[in-house]
């Protein structure tokens, strides 16, 4: 069976599903991997030891030691330590050791030898970041049978966790959830919305200024700060390297310590190196407090600005689902509580390791990711083709999917077939034409720019790989043109756990507002592409050119659509005065006679 | 039936037409001697009336056959006496008789005369030792004729053949080949056989050897019968005349009357045969059907038994499965306490691990003149200590 394989901001974990629950499997320690490398020429050091050994918050590269090493994906190499290293390569040292590690403990018969695994990712991690992480992960002979999105692993163990999780996905029907996972690097925030027994998401946001580390990283350097203004020490008073990384410890240690306690005292020996001094200072809770309100704030206002960003309010979020390391700070909680309500905020006790867990149910369920919304074309005068349509299930490993459309250019007189790609702005199974949407990118190819209306064939191949990648790709007959595209960004969601019941009802999505939602900024091309020959659909102008019979009233009334006739003057002197149909001086110019 | 038509060379002798040529007259019997049955004395005399007659029907009294039975030369222990498988010449000379008969026959080259003689003999009652010489004699004629020059056909004269049909046919074949200077005496002049002669020779060859060896071997009437319609009565063609006509026009009605006896006798045989056999098929077919009965009753037990196998395979699966389910379970079970045991083992030392830390800490602080360093410190590990001491009393209560 495929295990849980969380590969992780701070940490990196696995865990299986044994019977009725699931087992975490942990270092010596009874702790998770930290998600940390570090490279001391020809060695490589992975996990605590390299963590340790590290004094300084932050993701990304800190000298020759690597803390995240996933947010290196998709660069070409990097430079750690003065040598040039492959990103795939440095998180191939990671998910091998805690392969190997993970083997090596006592739970190494239920992990089937980490052969498969079902793999979570942060929402912001595109294609070319999953395909360099599958590679990773094949290197170290894990084949990835799927990838989930941590938010979504996260809600799926606690509500596969819990003993009622039909009456939890019953009470959560039709109703948003909002998953906060806040961990040591960064704060992902992820709103839901369940429908029946699909979960989807509706929008991501977070920051990775506002990890857990940066938490203990602020408590030392105020603390210094502190103690050396009161010892009357100047600012550049020489540190000891090793002191600095201990007090650092202890700065997490003493921050446990005042969830419970009015005061804590910091007490570390022959911390400065010039002058010798021993730092010792004692912290209130309410310095604490002081001290890492702002960037509980800053959380807190990420957290705001999600709801804002789709503009629903907190009492519109059914429940606030805690998880990562950060969920056992009382100041945290304390403000979520005062944001959403006690009784909707959710910490579960397994808040640290609830992500790997949901992957481990998910690949014990055998659950697929589906496709939130459907992937359209636009075709021309403003109607759309559903590509792939909303529920798709994803393909499995080494699995893709593929279909081929076959096409027409309504308008071939610029020489240019537009295919504009788009997807609605919420989730929905079949989406209205008046439903707003969001355009994800487009492609053009030469046509025959002689050629009538649907003469010449396009061919459009639209194929969606283990990587959640969508490539879409034109071809036309005459010219013998193409173009290709890929979409990296697609929104997913996954079934929840059976419950019997799949009343999905009416649409009744949340009030987004569409206006902000909507993309703004970016170019779109008037789609000038259809799947059937329809005069209807081609320009006035282009079919007078091509079909001029249309626009006879012989038999009482033109063949040709009012709009059409409009298009088609659009570009004729006004046949009495002689000015551009345009032109506002032009007021002889009647209403033509159509069918329509 | 015996052709009594006048033998081959024409006219050698007739009974009208006395001629110059001097019969044969052999151990002081003339032919001419014997012009009546009642002169026979003797079995050079019978021989001599048979061959006189030349083929034609004969009757011998039964008074004639005693008389000769009565001369001493008719006895088994004489040396003299001609046997079949008796070298030629010399032994010859010593059997006046057979001296006789072969000098008789040489003027029967178309062997009217042995089936007439052979029909006498049958027909007689007659002295075994009288008997057995005249077949004897007979035999010698025709062991000594063209057509018997067959190997098998000289063999079948000294003792019963195995394949009497392969015998006939080769017969009928040598009758049929035998050429006419085979048949004349020297110096008589050469003469092609006629059909009609060609098929009287090949009657009395057939005839005469089907006599001789049923009364030799003790064939049955229906052997014979059975002999003589297929290789003579069979094979002759009966022209245009209808079997209705034919029958009616008979000359010989006992003869009918045997041959009708016989196939009756035959028909009724067959019909009993006919009648076993259909007992034999019912009983057949009833131990068929009780076959079959057993066979299905068989197939039930065995179906009975195959449907056992399968419960029993079932069975062995399921419970494989169980074992399997509980060999999982059991893993599970096992993993499970792992789990808890592992928790429950890195907290502890993670604890103890983070409050001895800490106490170092305490003890050094206490040693540089930071008492409030300590007292914290210990008051931390204390309070620690004791959250962990009630958590584990906890677990252990099962709390």
């Amino acid at each position: 069976m495929p295990v849980g394989f969380d590969f992780g901001t701070t940490n990196s974990l696995i865990s299986v599903v044994a019977g009725d629950r699931v087992i975490d499997v942990m270092d010596e320690d009874g702790l998770p991997f930290p998600s940390v490398v570090r490279y001391e020429g020809e060695a490589i050091v992975v996990g605590r030891q390299a963590k340790e050994a590290l004094d300084s918050a932050g993701l990304g590269i800190h000298g020759n030691t690597v803390r995240s090493p996933k947010f290196l994906l998709g660069e070409e190499s990097v430079h750690i330590g003065g040598a040039e290293r492959s990103p795939v390569d440095i998180v191939h040292d990671v998910v091998r050791h805690v392969k190997s590690e993970s083997l090596r403990g006592r739970q190494a018969q239920l992990l089937d030898g980490v052969t498969n695994a079902v793999v979570t990712i942060p929402v912001t991690m595109n294609g070319p970041r999953r395909a360099a992480l599958r590679d990773a992960f094949r290197r170290a002979d894990i084949g990835i049978v799927q990838f989930v999105h941590e938010p979504l692993a996260a809600l799926y163990a606690f509500v596969r966790g819990r003993d009622d999780s039909a009456e939890a996905i019953r009470a959560l029907n039709k109703r948003n959830v909002l998953v906060v996972d806040w961990g040591g690097g960064t704060l992902d925030l992820t709103l839901c919305r369940i429908e029946g027994d699909r979960v989807t998401q509706l929008r991501n946001g977070g920051s990775a200024e506002v990890g857990g580390d940066r938490f203990d990283e602020a408590i030392r350097d105020e603390v210094i700060k502190r103690f050396s203004q009161r010892a009357g020490l100047d600012a550049v008073a020489e540190i000891h390297p090793e002191a600095k990384l201990r007090l650092l410890h202890d700065s997490e240690t003493n921050k446990i310590a005042l969830s419970d306690r009015p005061a804590a005292s910091f007490y570390r020996p022959d911390f400065f190196r010039s002058p010798e001094m021993t730092l010792e200072y004692r912290l209130s809770r309410e310095e604490l407090d002081e001290i890492t309100r702002p960037i509980v704030a800053a959380g807190m206002r990420e957290v705001e600005a999600l709801l804002d960003s789709v503009s629903i309010g907190p009492s519109q979020v059914a429940m606030c689902l805690m998880a990562g390391g950060m969920a056992a700070m009382p100041a945290i909680r304390g403000r979520l509580h005062e944001l959403f309500g006690p009784q909707r905020v959710e910490v579960p006790p397994n808040a640290a390791t609830l992500i790997a867990q949901g992957a481990a149910w998910i690949a014990s369920d055998a659950q697929r990711l589906h496709l939130a919304k459907p992937i359209e074309l636009q075709l021309a005068r403003g109607s759309y083709l559903t590509l792939v349509k909303a529920g798709t299930e994803m393909p499995a490993e080494q699995e893709v999917k593929s279909q081929q459309i076959h096409m027409y250019c309504t308008d071939p007189s610029d020489g240019i077939a537009k295919f504009q790609f788009c997807t609605p702005t919420r989730p929905s199974g079949r989406p209205q034409v008046s439903e707003p949407r969001k355009s994800i990118g487009s492609l053009t190819i030469q046509v025959d720019e002689r050629a009538a209306p649907f003469r010449e064939r396009l061919e459009l191949d639209v194929s969606i790989d283990d990587d959640l990648i969508l490539e879409t790709r034109a071809r036309s007959s005459d010219v013998q043109d193409s173009d290709t595209a890929t979409f990296h960004d697609l929104e997913f969601g996954i079934e929840l756990p059976k419950t019997g019941e799949s009343d999905t009802g009416p649409d009744q999505m949340p009030k987004v507002d569409v206006e902000s939602a909507h993309e703004t900024g970016g170019l779109s091309v008037r789609a000038n592409v259809a799947s059937e020959t329809n005069d209807d659909l081609v320009p006035g102008e282009v079919l007078y050119k091509h079909k001029r019979g249309s626009f006879s009233r012989d038999r009482g009334g033109t063949i040709a659509t009012a709009d059409q006739v409009r298009e088609h003057l659009y570009y004729q002197p006004c046949a009495v005065c002689g000015r551009s149909s345009s032109d506002p001086r032009c007021e002889c110019s009647t209403e033509p006679r159509s069918r329509s | 039936m015996i052709q009594s038509d006048p033998p081959y060379p024409e006219p050698s002798t007739t009974r009208d037409q006395p001629t110059s040529e001097v019969r044969p007259s052999v151990a002081g019997v003339s032919a001419d001697e014997v012009n009546k049955v009642s002169d026979i004395r003797t079995v050079e005399a019978l021989i001599a009336y048979a061959y006189q007659q030349e083929g034609k029907r004969f009757t011998v009294p039964g008074q004639v056959f005693e008389t000769i039975a009565r001369q001493p030369r008719v006895n088994e222990n004489d040396e003299r006496q001609h046997d079949i498988d008796d070298g030629p010449e010399g032994d010859i000379r010593e059997d006046p008789a057979l001296e006789l008969v072969l000098e008789l026959a040489k003027r029967d080259p178309l062997l009217a005369v042995p089936p007439r003689l052979l029909v006498e003999i049958e027909d007689g009652n007659i002295d075994a030792a009288v008997r057995k010489r005249l077949l004897l004699l007979v035999a010698a004629v025709l062991k000594g004729h063209a057509a018997f020059r067959d190997e098998a056909l000289q063999d079948s004269l000294l003792t019963a053949p195995i394949d009497r049909k392969t015998l006939f046919d080769s017969l009928r074949a040598a009758a049929i080949r035998t050429r006419a200077e085979d048949l004349t005496m020297p110096g008589t002049p050469l003469k092609e056989l006629k059909a009609k002669e060609r098929d009287k020779f090949t009657s009395n060859a057939l005839t005469s050897l089907a006599l001789l060896l049923s009364m030799r071997d003790r064939w049955t009437t229906e052997e014979f019968t059975e002999c003589l319609h297929t290789h003579l009565w069979h094979t002759s063609s009966r022209g245009s005349r209808r079997p209705k006509a034919l029958l009616a026009d008979s000359r010989t009605p006992d003869a009918l009357d045997v041959v009708a006896d016989m196939f009756a006798a035959q028909a009724r045989r067959a019909e009993l045969l006919a009648a076993d056999q259909g007992r034999y098929a019912e009983q057949a077919i009833r131990r068929t059907f009780e076959a079959q009965a057993l066979l299905e009753q068989r197939e039930a037990v065995l179906e009975a038994q195959a449907e056992q196998i399968t419960a029993l395979q079932q069975r062995i699966a399921g419970l494989e499965g169980e074992v399997e389910r509980e060999r999982r379970s059991r893993i599970v079970d096992r993993s499970h306490h792992v789990d808890d045991y592992e928790s429950l083992r890195t907290r502890v030392i993670r604890m103890l691990d983070k409050q001895t830390q800490l106490l170092s800490d305490g003890l050094h602080a206490l040693q540089n003149g930071s008492p409030g360093v300590t007292e914290e410190y210990l008051d931390r590990a204390l309070v620690a200590f004791s959250r962990e001491l009630l958590q584990l009393k906890m677990e252990e209560g099962g709390s």
